[in-house]
């Protein structure tokens, strides 16, 4: 074990895993109770062609798959607006619109060496110190707007007619809020991988509305959730020589799926 | 006194070339309880909307305690949407739904602190529900989830409570108890209350005033005074059976249904 935590990339990995995991576990609770499970599922493919268009440009990809993935969960937004559409919709068009993209751009672009792999299923041993100094400033950026806006993200999530009604700018901090949790997926993809993200993102909130019975503490044990099964996924993990975002994805269903007793206040 | 709260002139209001609302006028008074009475798709919930500013309208004048809709004080107007049994499924206890009520008052980024609880305790108490305080949403029949939402627009400290259907899915009792309830609150505290329903049956009784609106408003009345037959067949139709309750009724004082 300490032979194992002297490694730099497994300290990245923890670190990183450990920031990100807190954070999924916060946002989760709005995720679910707002019913963007399939718009995270959309803005995470996005990803794939932010990165290949990165390539395309020669650019960095975290650069070009940042705007890439914020203009489409914008776009995806706007159409839910404009055409008084659901999220359910909108999403199905552009999570293969831009699959497609990305398949476009790789085509076109000639000399690529590219992990795919890596960037569909993730490669936590992969984080170096600029993706971990990327998470460590990005991730609490995007807790402290969730924090800061608590009572009236909550206010707007249980019932948004009157959250409007009392004045909450509702709009604004949807917005936000959809940027918020798209920048928050693309700082992810490189440790949970495109496919795998959602789960890790539904799982916290899903595993805890199961038992919970105030908001507080759905966020509290979503947190708690998703810190059990990074943490045991990726020593499973790295015990057993599997890849590691697989693992704590399949650990969170595993416990997701058994029925315990208790219920929390 | 007697100055109007709620002032609507001439109201009209399209959905393309659909005419929602015609021409319509109506005031709420300082300390009134008004309902609106009419079918579904009457255009019940577009006024609303309208006096609330969430509805753009063509053509009249909307004052809402002597400003713009949707432009008064925040927490000034207190709204209870149509009652979305959706909202049940949300993990939340009654006294942090009250809670809710304090985010127009206390302003983006502020949170709620010891006094703001006592107010919403306060608010529970007025609408009998203290008891469940403590209680989750999940645990609580429609007509106690609908007393919660009622204090929540209290803890606002409103000056005008806007009501949309608020006895939809409470049986014969709760609702009775819901208008004494929402009385109490206009004697206490003076504040207008406007209200639309599709049935004119109970609500009749606890009012000051009802309008009948079918995209224009057909009648203004007071209860006690008998809406005429051809107005409710004019904003419900022929074939509308309805039960029209007269406080003056005698029969009904004697322990007479009207059938």
């Amino acid at each position: 074990m300490s032979e194992m935590l002297s490694f730099s990339f497994i300290q990245h990995a923890l670190i990183g895993g450990f920031v990100i995991s807190v954070v999924f576990g916060f946002v989760s609770f709005f995720i679910v109770e707002q019913r963007l499970s399939f718009l995270t599922v959309g803005v995470a493919h996005a990803a794939f062609g932010g990165v290949a268009l990165g390539i395309l440009l020669g650019l960095s990809p975290y650069l070009t798959t940042v705007v890439f993935c914020l203009a489409v969960a914008l776009l995806i937004l706007k159409q839910v607006r404009e055409n008084r559409a659901d999220y359910d919709m909108v999403t199905g068009i552009f999570f293969a619109a831009t699959m497609a993209l990305g398949i476009i751009f790789l085509s076109i672009s000639k000399n690529y060496t590219f992990d795919i792999v890596g960037y569909l299923f993730g490669s936590i041993l992969g984080i170096g110190g600029q993706d971990l100094l990327i998470i460590c400033v990005t991730a609490p950026l995007i807790a402290l707007f969730f924090f800061l806006f608590f009572k009236e993200l909550v206010a707007m999530t249980f019932d948004r007619e009157v959250a409007i009604s009392a004045g909450i700018p509702v709009k604004g901090l949807e917005m936000w809020m959809i940027g918020a949790i798209a920048l928050l997926i693309v700082i992810s993809i490189k440790i949970i991988g495109i496919i795998l993200v959602t789960a890790f993102l539904v799982l916290p909130a899903s595993f805890a509305l199961k038992y919970c019975r105030s908001y507080r503490s759905v966020i509290g044990v979503g947190i708690l959730f998703s810190l059990v099964i990074f943490l045991s996924g990726f020593f499973l993990a790295y015990r057993f020589d599997l890849p590691a975002g697989a693992t704590i994805v399949t650990l969170g269903t595993a416990i997701y799926l058994l029925p315990f007793r208790r219920k929390f206040n | 006194m007697n100055e109007p709260w709620i002032q609507v002139k001439d109201l009209t209001v399209r959905y393309g070339s659909k005419v929602a609302l015609e021409r319509v006028t109506l005031d709420v008074m300082q300390g009134e309880m008004v309902s609106i009475v009419g079918p579904n798709g009457g255009g019940k919930t577009t006024l609303l909307k309208v006096i609330l500013g969430m509805k753009a309208f063509n053509e009249g004048t909307v004052r809402v305690l002597d400003g713009k809709p949707g432009h008064v004080a925040p927490g000034e107007v207190g709204y209870l949407p149509q009652i979305n049994e959706h909202l049940r499924d949300f993990p939340i206890h009654s006294l942090d739904v009250v809670l809710m009520g304090r985010s127009p008052r206390l302003g983006l980024l502020k949170r709620s602190g010891p006094k703001d609880r006592e107010l919403a305790a306060a608010c529970l108490e007025i609408v009998g529900m203290s008891d469940f305080a403590e209680h989750p949403v999940q645990t609580l029949s429609g007509g106690q989830l609908q007393r919660v939402f009622i204090a929540r627009a209290l803890a606002m400290e409103p000056k005008v409570l806007i009501l949309d259907e608020p006895s939809t899915g409470l049986d014969a009792v709760s609702q009775e108890d819901f208008y004494v309830t929402l009385r109490r609150l206009r004697d206490q505290q003076g504040i207008s209350i406007l209200m639309v329903s599709h049935d004119i049956g109970v609500v009749s009784n606890y009012v000051d005033k009802i309008a009948c609106l079918n995209r224009r408003i057909h009648y203004h009345g007071s209860p006690g005074d008998e809406i005429p037959e051809h107005v409710i067949q004019e904003v419900f139709g022929r074939n509308i059976q309805i039960l029209v309750h007269n406080k003056n009724c005698v029969t009904c004082k004697e322990g007479h249904s009207h059938e």
